[in-house]
């Protein structure tokens, strides 16, 4: 049985008449990279800050697996603090405290540790705020959209070397973001968040595996059962993507084509129904 | 707690360091003052009261009585640069969700925060109200103005002491309700006035004040012996417009006494007797009621104290660090 980094059972929090979450319950796996997606105004970041205990919920139950650490997407540090200083200032504030996977982690990012963490540049305050959150050693880390200000090349840097963590370790990797492309090859869970409420929640190879996308003559209706995720139409043309059990292995008639489903096909079909491929949430 | 205090002093270093440069430099200051008002006033017992003048507008007493009123406002920098910053500008720089999503939780944040921030100013304000006490005394000793007034009465019984954590407590609770630096800084500011204002007024009724027909008396002052000096320490309440009574027991106000019957007299002591003065009605706080009034008084600075901390508490456990 796989172990549980994070379950919830009727999680719900409200603010005034919102609810940010409402009647939410998943079990997120432990030792994986879980990829939370949603647009803006989700409840992901709601779901982050219940989880690190920095936000009461208003209904509902939520239990965390070990100890852990969110990084949120200001990635806060004292500015006037020196690299060095916020290092000493997660080994004084927390009960278990790995330096050396910290200062590791600064090295690989060729990160001053003398500086004022106020002069370093956005990339490398990020780097530094990783480095506080992995020397807490904690065992679900909770990355709220903290690589939005990193370049391409240094997003894809950050990542695989998480990646690399999480296999060393038996960390739990909670991804938050609204960048679809973000996730190609990042995530091993998805749980996609829209308006409070759980989307999609799955094994990411499993889920693709699950759906397909058919693409044949103008129709209403998809020419084979299954959950029609999204519709799409030309003047001649129907392309639907649609949940079954074989995926993009169900045979289909001519002329119908049914092909596999990249992640980021998947998480808009779901996110956005009617929406064109390929555009950012 | 350790983690508590390293951050406290890395966060708050200068103004911890320059607090207990002043607050070194207070106490020397005002314990050369009182030393030099000490030997004044034994010095006097000795001369002619020609010889001793006894002003307060002399060097050493006027040096008194600024360190006395620099040292009432100091709680209000207290306020503005210990209580202030320890949440405003977390909230500002948005560094809570950080100091929060560490081991240690928001409530033990704020009490190990707030506890290093009491015992260090419980240290300095202890030296300087135990030197301000011994310096009123002195300025009192010399000057004969009496200690249960003015700066004298706020320097001594340890007012200086709990009106330091009180306005500590106050800074806090001001960053933790308005969020920002500048607009707790004016909150302060306003509170403040409005304490000092509100003070003047209220503590000559902490008791109801005593009533006495001090007759009117003609004395002459003998210039040749050593001078005589009442070291009287009551409270007068309506020093500057006592009224006169005549042999009936009729009251009379001031100006209708000095303007309006003797007002254009040569001899006023003439005017006084043809109109039957034979007195003034004083109202004053006896002295033995001093210390009853630093009770009360430091009563009230604890209550505050813990009131805004109390305040800060509802505000830290009610702050939402993230919106989803």
């Amino acid at each position: 049985m796989t172990e549980v980094a994070i379950e919830t059972r009727s999680l719900g929090k409200q603010y005034r008449k919102l609810w940010a979450l409402k009647d939410f319950s998943v079990s997120l796996p432990a030792n994986k990279v879980i990829a939370l997606v949603g647009a803006n105004g989700a409840g992901k970041s709601t779901l982050m800050s219940i989880a690190a205990g920095i936000l009461p919920a208003s209904q509902g139950e939520i239990h965390v697996n070990g100890r852990v650490v969110l990084l949120s997407q200001e990635k806060p540090l004292y500015r006037s603090f020196r690299v060095a200083e916020m290092l000493a200032f997660g080994r004084h504030l927390n009960r278990t405290w790995d330096q050396q996977r910290a200062l590791t982690w600064l090295s690989r990012f060729d990160i001053p540790l003398d500086r004022p963490c106020g002069k370093l540049s956005g990339g490398q305050q990020t780097q530094v705020a990783m480095a506080v959150a992995l020397g807490a050693r904690p065992s679900v880390l909770l990355l709220d959209e903290p690589l939005a200000d990193l370049d391409p090349v240094a997003r894809r840097d950050v990542i695989g070397e998480l990646l690399a963590e999480v296999a060393e370790s038996d960390m739990t990797v909670v991804l938050s973001t609204h960048v679809v492309a973000e996730l190609a090859d990042v995530g091993d869970h998805l749980l996609l968040l829209s308006q409070g409420h759980s989307r999609l929640d799955g094994d990411v190879e499993e889920l693709l595996a699950q759906h397909t996308r058919l693409t044949g003559p103008r129709a209403d209706t998809p020419p084979i059962d299954g959950e029609v995720v999204q519709t799409q139409y030309t003047e001649r043309q129907s392309t639907f993507v649609i949940r079954t059990l074989l995926g993009a292995d169900t045979p289909v008639a001519e002329p119908w084509q049914a092909l596999p489903v990249t992640l980021e096909d998947l998480v808009l079909a779901y996110l956005k129904p009617n929406r064109s491929l390929g555009e950012e949430l | 707690m350790k983690g508590l205090i390293w951050l406290t002093w890395r966060q708050h270093r200068w103004p911890i360091v320059i607090s207990a440069a002043i607050t070194v430099i207070f106490f020397v200051l005002m314990a050369i003052t009182a030393s030099d008002l000490g030997s004044m006033a034994a010095k006097c017992l000795t001369e002619t009261a020609e010889q001793c003048q006894r002003k307060n507008t002399e060097a050493v007493p006027s040096h008194a009585t600024y360190l006395m009123n620099s040292l009432v406002f100091l709680p209000v920098l207290v306020a503005v640069f210990w209580g202030v910053p320890l949440l405003a500008r977390e909230f500002e720089q948005r560094t809570l969700p950080l100091a929060w999503s560490q081991d240690v939780s928001r409530g033990k944040w704020l009490a190990g925060k707030t506890t290093v921030m009491v015992m260090l100013i419980a240290a300095m304000g202890t030296v300087l109200a135990a030197e301000s006490e011994h310096l009123a005394y002195q300025y009192h000793a010399y000057t004969s103005e009496s200690l249960f007034e003015g700066t004298q009465f706020q320097a001594g019984g340890w007012l200086p002491l709990t009106l330091g954590l009180a306005w500590l407590a106050v800074g806090i609770a001001a960053g933790a309700a308005t969020r920002r630096v500048l607009a707790a800084i004016a909150v302060v500011g306003g509170l403040w006035i409005v304490r000092m204002v509100g003070m003047v007024q209220l503590r000559p009724r902490f008791m109801t004040a005593v009533t006495v027909m001090k007759p009117y008396q003609l004395a002459k002052r003998d210039r040749s012996g050593p001078p005589v000096f009442t070291l009287s320490n009551d409270m007068g309440i309506n020093s500057g417009s006592v009224p006169f009574v005549d042999a009936h027991g009729g009251t009379h106000s001031p100006m209708q006494v000095m303007d309006t019957w003797c007002g254009s007299a040569d001899d006023m002591n003439a005017c006084l007797h043809q109109h039957g003065i034979v007195g003034n009605l004083v109202k004053f706080q006896p002295a033995g009621r001093m210390g009853t009034f630093h009770l009360i008084e430091n009563g009230m600075n604890l209550g505050l104290f813990v009131i805004a901390l109390a305040v800060a508490w509802w505000c830290v456990r009610h702050t939402r660090t993230t919106v989803g």
